[in-house]
């Protein structure tokens, strides 16, 4: 890199922000490596150079609870991170209530009534933690009269790690659900996500937290990061990286492109391929020699030698044509140097994403959890994006996002801002009626993801879900051992077999998810299931039999440990008419309920 | 004994109904709104080929690892590359396959034996989904696993049993064709599949349906989430019509005569294969019998001849036991795997992989049997006579079942993916 680059680079009109990554010579980065990146005061730009000075009127944000690590100075100074200038939002719920209001009464249509503290506090723990709340969490909740409670409840379950956990999980199927290499043992999920949940209990922004994912090298056993790359370890990781980088982080699906210039969408198959040639030069290879019975961790290398992509030639099968990087979003016509090696490459592509001026960066992120959010999304499914695609609501989408963005990505004050909407808020509805057809009208029922509704089943009938270590596992072979015990449960344990029948992709639109019969099966019929429901000593019915002679408050008892809600007076008279039916069999009667409970449309649903 | 409309509407359609008010699948207008068009007994009274279209299915034997030519149907005894093979004789003079396989070589007369597969891909996983879709994998599109294709194609949504059954391990999924068309999952042919009995007697089982029904209604239909009960409600129709179906009996193995298992060999694949038979008897309409263990990298020729112990007698007794059933001019078996194997013999005498000639065995549904098509080199290097390549095959599977290979299903994202891209058929395995 060269001052004369510098300038070029300048000139890159639609990303300015890159002109530092891009240009900054080696003397600059390494005598002026940026500080932590903090919040600092409003419109404060972090430069490579300003920002020593800037360092000391920043202050870590009470709301940014841990500080990012120092970024570093890739060879020949081609900093990781542009400028990144952070502008704390403005808008908060009522603002973006306001603009939602506005389309709701242009298209007429009276929105749901702001739901009851019954059905907001299942809701919000199912969403924020991935968990169930329980019995006594519902009633104290309930019972307080703290008028802040609903936002209080909401910043308690963010700083929990079941959220990091939850949606950890729920990246880690973003991924792993397209991934191209099928063969799960070898990927390590499981180390994906440890990482993903390391980084939301942190609160990494969610810029630096895409940069890692485009940029890791290492071991898939060491380095979480990688087993993004690993996922697609294939004979085209740079055709797979490009591909699903721009589904995941720009909701754009320019890999459409691979093979012919598509009719509907904009890009053409060049820039596709100059976008993989961001990530040529990256290898995903066996580390370490085959041991049996042990899976063999592979690593992610990037190749020193300037890599050359080249992609087919059409009109000759035998001819490819070499492509020079360069990123589809940009309008200059500035070219890259075709010698840049890989590492520079994936640093520039992380830049290029994840730069403040790229407005799908945000868009996508914001898009993807309001959509996880209130069952609908602006644009859906979550990872199409456009540019031909027309979203619903577009201001609110693009004032969300825009804000967001420019306040430096932060993923927690992004969920607290859409909890706290009366749109996230809102009773859930039917698309039998004119609320639950129009977007945002409403909040829109959906199918739980496998891990919540294997929690969930744990919480109801006390299933096993982690599986148990033996003692022979745990005793004296020192903290090895118990590493792979735990890593084998995690492997095979309920939880993975629960995964495998219930598992999902995240990214498929919330109305297409429909369940299957080994799911229904499994519920129906499953020993483990069946057993949990029987009434016995022991079991979670036995126990709310026992402790409640009162049928009544044995039904209530039920509901609310199950569905998280107490049964209306409807189901309560059925329930009495099948205890007559069944000539007051009270311990069969109540099988019958749980299995129903258990086989219903309400617990297999976050609503 | 349980509620009728269950039943009722279990048996008029798949049951799917997409939210958004636009139908799923063929003739679901009625199911929504719970209006059976054909009665419980009506259903029983059809029998397996009305509830076909045309009657065709497909048995597909996927040899999971890569299958090596020259140690099954493209045996080299005069090359180094043949690594010692002597070739026997089969009842079609001048057609001569590997030794262990003697069961095929007596059905060779309804066999088409191809030799000039060509591919290029060499990875596992991903030959894998080719051979199985027709596309290479990409991030963004699940293309639809053949299998699910011919069931959304040829399978009556009347059907109360899955139409797409793969028995011995996971395969390609149904992608964008949605859970309708996931295959359903038989690890052990001789257990009958996982979750299918229930664990109380079926009277009391059919009244926890009945109670579901009323308390749905009672509480969350009535609250806001109606159209997710409907849904729901049609999946449980869907599967407790399968678990109450009779038809179920198709998967129990063991009600067939021993002289007939034992003919079909007493071993996994064998089973697998009887249990096919049984399915596609029973109106199901695509079943993959998937036998592990091909990728032999070591040991290449005494692990072969072992497969073949086991592939071999369920190979022939399925073509043999279609054919006098009746049943094989309507089903296509077809025998392959995800590519070949190196001619070169490794040093731990082992083959590996190798997608540029490779061989499939087809036979039933129009197959003209009888005949090898295409040749490999005499080094079993190149193809030297009439290349085919993956699309090719898929079309001409394609023609023999009565499925347009141009029709196209759509991606989430409104891209329209043909079944077959490209390819010619191949006429000469045409009867």
């Amino acid at each position: 890199m060269t001052r004369n680059m510098l300038k070029r680079g300048g000139r890159i009109a639609r990303l300015l922000a890159l002109s530092a990554a891009v240009g900054l010579s080696s003397a600059i980065a390494d005598s002026a490596r940026p500080d932590e990146p903090s919040k600092s005061k409003p419109a404060a730009t972090r430069t490579a150079q300003g920002s020593r000075a800037l360092g000391e009127i920043a202050k870590a944000s009470d709301r940014r609870e841990s500080v990012a690590p120092k970024p570093e100075a890739l060879p020949g100074g081609l900093s990781k991170r542009p400028d990144k200038t952070i502008v704390p939002m403005t808008i908060d719920a009522k603002a973006i209530d306001a603009l939602i209001d506005r389309t709701l009464v242009a298209a007429k249509v009276a929105p749901a009534r702001v739901c009851s503290d019954e059905e907001f506090v299942r809701r919000v723990c199912l969403d924020v933690t991935g968990r169930l709340p329980a019995p006594d969490q519902i009633a104290s909740f309930c019972r307080s009269t703290d008028r802040d409670k609903r936002s209080r409840l909401i910043d308690a379950l963010l700083q929990s790690s079941d959220y990091a956990r939850n949606w950890a999980r729920y990246w880690r199927d973003v991924i792993r659900y397209r991934a191209t290499n099928e063969n799960l043992g070898q990927v390590r999920f499981p180390m994906l996500e440890d990482w993903f949940a390391e980084k939301f209990e942190q609160n990494v922004p969610w810029d630096e937290i895409a940069s890692e994912l485009l940029t890791a090298t290492g071991r898939n056993d060491e380095n979480g990061a990688t087993v993004f790359a690993v996922a697609h370890q294939g004979q085209d990781l740079a055709v797979e990286m490009a591909g699903e980088v721009s589904r995941i982080f720009l909701g754009i699906q320019i890999q459409c492109a691979q093979c012919h210039d598509h009719p509907n969408d904009p890009w053409k198959r060049r820039q596709f391929h100059e976008f993989a040639a961001f990530f040529a030069g990256v290898n995903v290879r066996r580390f370490g020699k085959q041991v049996q019975g042990r899976i063999p961790p592979f690593e992610v290398i990037e190749v020193r030698r300037p890599p050359r992509y080249a992609m087919p030639d059409l009109k000759d099968p035998l001819k490819k044509i070499p492509v020079a990087p360069k990123f589809f979003l940009t309008t200059s016509e500035d070219s890259i140097p075709a010698n840049l090696n890989a590492g520079r490459r994936r640093a520039l592509a992380a830049a290029y994403v994840t730069a403040q001026d790229n407005p799908w960066f945000a868009r996508a992120f914001v898009n993807r959890i309001w959509s996880a959010l209130l069952g609908d999304g602006f644009y859906n499914p979550v990872d199409d994006l456009g540019p031909t695609r027309t979203a619903r609501d577009f201001e609110v989408l693009d004032a969300l996002a825009t804000q967001w963005q420019a306040a430096g990505y932060d993923v927690r004050e992004l969920f607290r801002l859409i909890l706290n909407t009366r749109a996230y808020q809102r009773e859930f509805r039917s698309t039998d009626t004119k609320a639950g057809i129009v977007p945002f009208a409403a909040n829109n029922p959906g199918r739980l993801r496998a891990d919540p509704l294997i929690d969930a089943l744990h919480q109801a009938l006390n299933v096993p879900v982690e599986g148990r270590i033996s003692k022979e596992d745990l005793g004296g072979k020192g903290a090895a051992k118990k590493v792979e015990a735990r890593e084998f449960l995690r492997r095979q344990g309920p939880r993975i077999q629960f995964n495998a029948i219930f598992g999902v992709d995240p990214s498929i639109p919330n109305d297409d998810l429909l369940g299957t019969i080994p799911q229904s099966l499994f519920l129906m019929n499953a020993p483990q299931v069946n057993r949990a429901i029987e009434s016995r000593p022991g079991t979670v019915l036995g126990e709310i039999l026992s402790r409640h002679p009162d049928n009544r408050s044995a039904l209530l008892a039920l509901y609310l440990r199950v569905l998280a809600r107490r049964p209306s007076p409807k189901e309560i008279e059925v329930c009495e008419r099948h205890l007559i039916e069944l000539r007051g069999d009270r311990r069969t009667c109540f099988e019958d309920i749980l299995w129903c409970l258990i086989n219903s449309t309400e617990f297999v649903t976050r609503r | 004994m349980f509620e009728k409309s269950i039943v009722d509407v279990s048996m008029s359609g798949s049951g799917v109904l997409s939210r958004r008010g636009f139908l799923r699948g063929i003739g679901l207008g009625t199911a929504g709104l719970g209006l059976a068009s054909l009665g419980f007994t009506d259903v029983l009274a059809l029998n397996a080929d009305d509830l076909r279209e045309k009657g065709r299915a497909c048995i597909l034997l996927w040899m999971a690892g890569g299958p090596s030519q020259f140690e099954t149907f493209d045996p080299k005894p005069e090359h180094a590359n043949g690594g010692g093979v002597r070739p026997i004789e089969t009842s079609v003079s001048g057609i001569r396959i590997a030794p262990g396989w003697e069961g095929t070589a007596k059905t060779a007369g309804e066999i088409a034996f191809i030799r000039s597969l060509t591919n290029r891909e060499g990875n596992h996983q991903r030959a894998s989904y080719q051979l199985h879709t027709g596309y290479v994998p990409s991030g963004t599109v699940k293309h639809p696993g053949f299998g699910s294709i011919v069931a959304s194609e040829l399978g009556d949504p009347k059907f109360d049993l899955p139409h797409i059954v793969t028995i011995g391990g996971p395969t390609t999924g149904a992608g964008i064709l949605g859970v309708s068309y996931e295959p359903f999952q038989i690890a052990n042919p001789e257990k009958p599949p996982t979750n299918l009995e229930p664990r109380v007697p079926v009277d009391r089982f059919s009244r926890r349906l009945g109670l579901l029904n009323r308390l749905e209604n009672a509480g969350f239909a009535r609250n806001g989430g109606g159209d997710r009960v409907r849904e729901h409600r049609d999946l449980y129709k869907q599967t407790a019509g399968m678990v109450l179906s009779p038809r179920v009996k198709a998967f129990h193995v063991e009600a067939e005569p021993e002289p007939i298992r034992d003919a079909y060999g007493r071993t996994p694949f064998g089973q697998g294969c009887l249990l096919a038979r049984r399915l596609v008897e029973s109106g199901v309409t695509f079943v993959e019998v998937r036998s592990n263990g091909w990728d032999t990298h070591q040991q290449n020729q005494e692990r072969v001849g072992k497969l073949a112990s086991s592939v071999d007698p369920g190979f022939s007794a399925l073509v043999a036991d279609l054919k006098s059933r009746g049943m094989l001019e309507r089903t296509l078996v077809v025998w392959m795997g995800e590519f070949g194997r190196t001619p070169k013999i490794n040093p731990n005498a082992g083959r590996d992989h190798f997608p540029r000639v490779f061989n499939v065995a087809l036979a039933g549904c129009g197959i003209k049997g009888g005949q090898v098509l295409g040749a490999s080199s005499k080094d079993g290097s190149e193809v030297v006579d009439r290349p085919v390549a993956v699309n090719d095959l898929l079309r001409t599977f394609c023609q023999v079942l009565a499925i347009d290979p141009a029709k196209e299903n759509l991606s989430p994202q409104g891209r329209p993916i043909k079944i077959v891209d490209g390819g010619k058929v191949v006429k000469e395995l045409l009867a």
